[in-house]
């Protein structure tokens, strides 16, 4: 088979050695541990749509049940992850490093992942980080998530006791998790398959420029998530020889082998943040690039269309049957077959630094999240039909206790929020963790 | 025909003076396979320059009875000073008027070049290019727009924040209402009391002025979007996406709606909201467009202009010659296209832009101003004359009239 001659090429270049290639390809398993009910992962599955199709949303006004703010109970400083969360506990990472924001939190290497309990907010376990990297994920009665000393771990979810640790070389950034495969990149822009039972590495797939060949360094990062479709692992990755700024690259791997079936340089779209990651759905995968919201053949990669957002601050996108969501400071659904904009909520908050001052109003920099007849924007809803605002704090208050105005910083995880349990689970990067709706604490 | 030899040798580039292909570096004129006829039946019906891109649908173009015929001299200069920039003039009933963008609002007449008044009022901060209507002046100052009567008494000005500045877009009207820019949209005020009509956010700032036709509103934006508003509400009625931020137009006539973007290309747009094309022409921001007489025109902010057939979308030339600025645009009359220049090596002037003409079907440039003024911002043009701001002298700057 041509996939095997390609295999054996990339095994032959030299990387068999370094990173373990194996002759085995990685084919999902159809009698892998599911998922916990819940939100097991941001973005809600390993595709990173951000809906869940069979879940419920708060009701509207939803009574803000308890939140945890994360700097009482580690003083590393840094950013908050999106929240994950079964039916038993809320997990976040705190002490994110966003070194390439215009306004870096204060912070010390060293951070903590939280497992508070899901009724009342308390912390039931914490697990040290030497300096986080991502987000976490769920799996079967595990946790798993990576650190920014390239360990990437595996910890039962009850206690918080680790199962299996296994080195990735560089900081791991936020695993997606389908079929007993987790799928995570590292910061230098290599992409992982590892066994979420063993923690075994199946495949990983390292974009080679010159200054890794001679050892220089990278050329390369990444910060986001695989959006992991049927064959295929779609990723973005960050690729300059002298960042930052970053020029992204697009790429499609084979999800059983990791080789690149694809890859697009998108030349003229650079970033000096964090990249948002991709979506997929249907054979299509939606991209969150500064400035516009491309959607691409998952075959291919080939263009099926642009939406210009004249925005560089984007979250990662949403997807629906319908639509693609995303916050690029205003809220927007856009229509998945032409591209054209359905609807936009409209955010209030001042759109340059000059006149950003004395309010709380927020841009939308994280991902809209799809439940119900709701999309969840921050701390509120929209309404998915038309994007009125239902409820909660959205970014448009003039004084918010979710909000710090005052900068066009990005104030929300890319990779959004939590729905499960009928409530509303929301972090702010600055650490903030609350929960709206479900049932009251008792 | 001339033109029809320079299509001959199809895309390659042709110099002003001398036929013949050169590298692209080496030459100014650029000539593609488009082909546009000019047709000055077409143009708007209009006596006024009234608002900065000439009329309310911005299309920055001139009936032949109102467009000046080269070679053109400076026929008065009124000077005034500033330390902050040019402002476009606009022009109505014998009168221009302009700002220093310090502190005064002053009127000219247009006959005797006598300035007719000056208005200063306290904390004043002229922003904006001025509006004028039958019987007001509109300005943006600070963070108010203001209104005069025609003549410099001050009338009203808003409550509302209202969001001015440079590169930002200038107040216009449309019917009975003025319209400006907000901190994240656009606000429609009374022309008469300066009342707030309505209030349309599109969540990010407007970046181009807004233009109005057949009751209908245009706005560019920030948001990479074309807007088309209803003007008696505000009400959304179609809105379509760019290919990046809007920064030129929206200029609208029988055939459409036409844009400008940052990404370098010109849209045009049908009255349903409908994409009819998207050309190419510059690798930067596109920073004005006129379109009129058949043909459309497009400046870049790398100085380059284009001409673009407006039914196709397809490239008839395109010229380095020009010269961008952040206040000034081409303006299509009869068959010429006048717009700011780099002036030929040689011409004897220190100053290295002027005013110029280039013929609208071949891109040649027919004439351009080799004296002393250094006209910057405009023009705008009515009854056979040209009006610019700029510098009269290192120290001085003026207000020109070229007839």
């Amino acid at each position: 088979m041509q996939r095997r001659h390609v295999l054996a090429a990339v095994c032959g270049a030299g990387t068999a050695g370094v990173a373990g290639c194996l002759d085995e390809e990685c084919p999902p398993r159809t009698d892998a541990e599911p998922p916990p009910e819940g939100w097991s992962m941001p973005g809600f599955d390993a595709a990173n749509t951000g809906l869940d199709p069979d879940g419920d949303p708060p009701p509207d006004n939803p009574t803000e049940r308890w939140r945890f703010d994360a700097w009482e109970y580690d003083d590393h400083g840094g950013v908050a992850s999106a929240p994950v969360v079964d039916d038993e506990r809320v997990y976040v990472v705190y002490g994110l490093s966003a070194p390439d924001d215009r306004f870096p939190p204060e912070q010390d290497d060293g951070g903590t992942v939280f497992a508070l309990e899901e009724a009342t907010g308390e912390l039931e376990w914490e697990h040290p980080l030497s300096d986080p990297s991502g987000a976490p994920a769920l799996v079967g009665d595990g946790l798993v998530v990576g650190d920014g000393d390239g360990t990437l771990a595996r910890l039962e979810r009850r206690g918080g006791d680790v199962v299996w640790e296994t080195d990735l070389g560089a900081a791991v950034r936020t695993p997606a998790i389908a079929d007993g495969w987790c799928y995570v990149q590292t910061d230098d822009g290599r992409v992982f398959a590892v066994d979420v039972d063993t923690g075994e590495r199946c495949w990983d797939d390292r974009q080679k420029g010159i200054r890794d060949r001679l050892g220089l360094g990278d050329e390369h990062r990444a910060t986001g998530r695989p959006a992991v479709g049927d064959e295929t692992v779609i990723v973005l990755t960050g690729s300059n020889d002298d960042p930052p700024p970053w020029t992204v690259l697009v790429r499609g791997l084979d999800r059983e082998s990791g080789s690149e079936r694809w890859a697009i340089e998108l030349e003229d779209r650079i970033w000096s943040g964090a990249f948002p990651s991709p979506a997929v759905a249907d054979g299509t995968v939606y991209v969150a690039v500064p400035g516009e919201l491309q959607a691409r053949s998952v075959e291919d990669g080939s263009l099926e269309w642009t939406f210009a957002t004249g925005v560089d601050e984007t979250s990662s996108p949403t997807v629906d049957e319908d639509a693609v969501y995303l916050g690029a400071k205003n809220a927007y659904a856009v229509d998945r077959n032409t591209g054209e904009e359905r609807w936009r909520h409209v955010n209030l908050a001042p759109d340059d630094d000059e006149s950003s001052s004395g309010t709380d109003r927020t841009p939308i920099t994280g991902a809209p999240v799809v439940v119900g007849d709701r999309v969840l924007v921050g701390f509120g809803a929209l309404d998915r039909e038309d994007g009125e605002h239902r409820w909660g704090a959205v970014g448009d208050d003039e004084e918010s206790d979710y909000f710090e105005g005052g900068s066009f910083g990005r104030e929300l995880p890319t990779d959004g929020q939590a729905v499960a349990n009928g409530a509303l689970y929301a972090t702010t990067r600055w650490g903030r963790l609350a929960k709206f709706g479900g049932d009251d604490a008792s | 025909m001339r033109r029809r030899a320079v299509l001959a040798v199809g895309a390659c580039a042709i110099t002003a003076t001398s036929a013949g292909c050169f590298g692209r570096n080496s030459s100014d004129l650029e000539t593609f396979d488009g082909e546009v006829s000019v047709d000055p039946s077409l143009a708007p019906d209009r006596t006024s320059w009234s608002v900065v891109h000439g009329d309310p649908a911005n299309t920055r173009a001139v009936p032949p009875e109102a467009t000046p015929k080269p070679p053109l001299s400076v026929s008065w200069t009124e000077s005034y000073e500033t330390h902050i920039g040019h402002v476009h003039p606009v022009v109505r009933d014998g009168t221009v008027v302009a700002s220093d963008l310090d502190e005064e609002l002053f009127a000219v007449d247009t006959e005797t070049g006598e300035r007719e008044w000056t208005a200063a009022p306290e904390e004043f901060e002229p922003r904006t290019a001025p509006a004028v209507t039958e019987d007001e002046v509109l300005i943006g100052s600070r963070s108010s727009l203001r209104a005069f009567d025609r003549d410099g008494d001050e009338r009203w000005r808003t409550e509302e924040s209202v969001r001015f500045g440079p590169f930002r877009s200038d107040p216009t009207i449309a019917g009975d209402l003025s319209l400006v820019s907000t901190p994240l949209g656009l606000a429609a005020h009374d022309l008469e009391d300066g009342d707030q009509r309505w209030e349309q956010p599109i969540g990010v700032r407007p970046t181009a002025t807004p233009a109005s036709r057949d009751g209908t509103i245009y706005l560019g934006g920030g948001d990479a979007t074309l807007h088309a508003l209803e003007d008696e509400t505000g009400d959304v009625r179609w809105r379509t996406n760019a290919d990046d931020e809007i920064t030129a137009g929206p200029a609208v006539t029988d055939g459409g709606v036409y844009v400008g973007t940052g990404s370098g290309t010109v849209i045009a747009v049908d009255f349903d909201g409908a994409v009819r094309w998207r050309t190419e022409v510059a690798d930067r921001d596109v920073d004005a467009v006129a379109v009129g007489n058949g043909i459309v025109c497009a400046s870049d902010d790398g100085g380059a202009l284009t001409v673009v057939e407006p039914d196709s979308g397809d490239r008839v030339w395109r010229s380095e010659r020009a010269a961008s600025s952040y206040a000034a645009g081409p303006v299509i009359g009869s068959g010429l296209i006048f717009a700011r220049v780099r002036r030929d090596r040689g011409s004897g002037s220190g100053s290295g832009e002027t005013i110029g003409a280039f013929d609208a079907e071949s891109g040649e440039l027919e004439w351009q101003y080799d004296g002393d003024a250094r006209p910057v911002s405009g023009p705008a043009v009515e009854s056979g004359a040209l009006y610019l701001t700029g510098r009269e002298d290192d120290r001085t700057s003026a207000l020109f009239e070229f007839t």
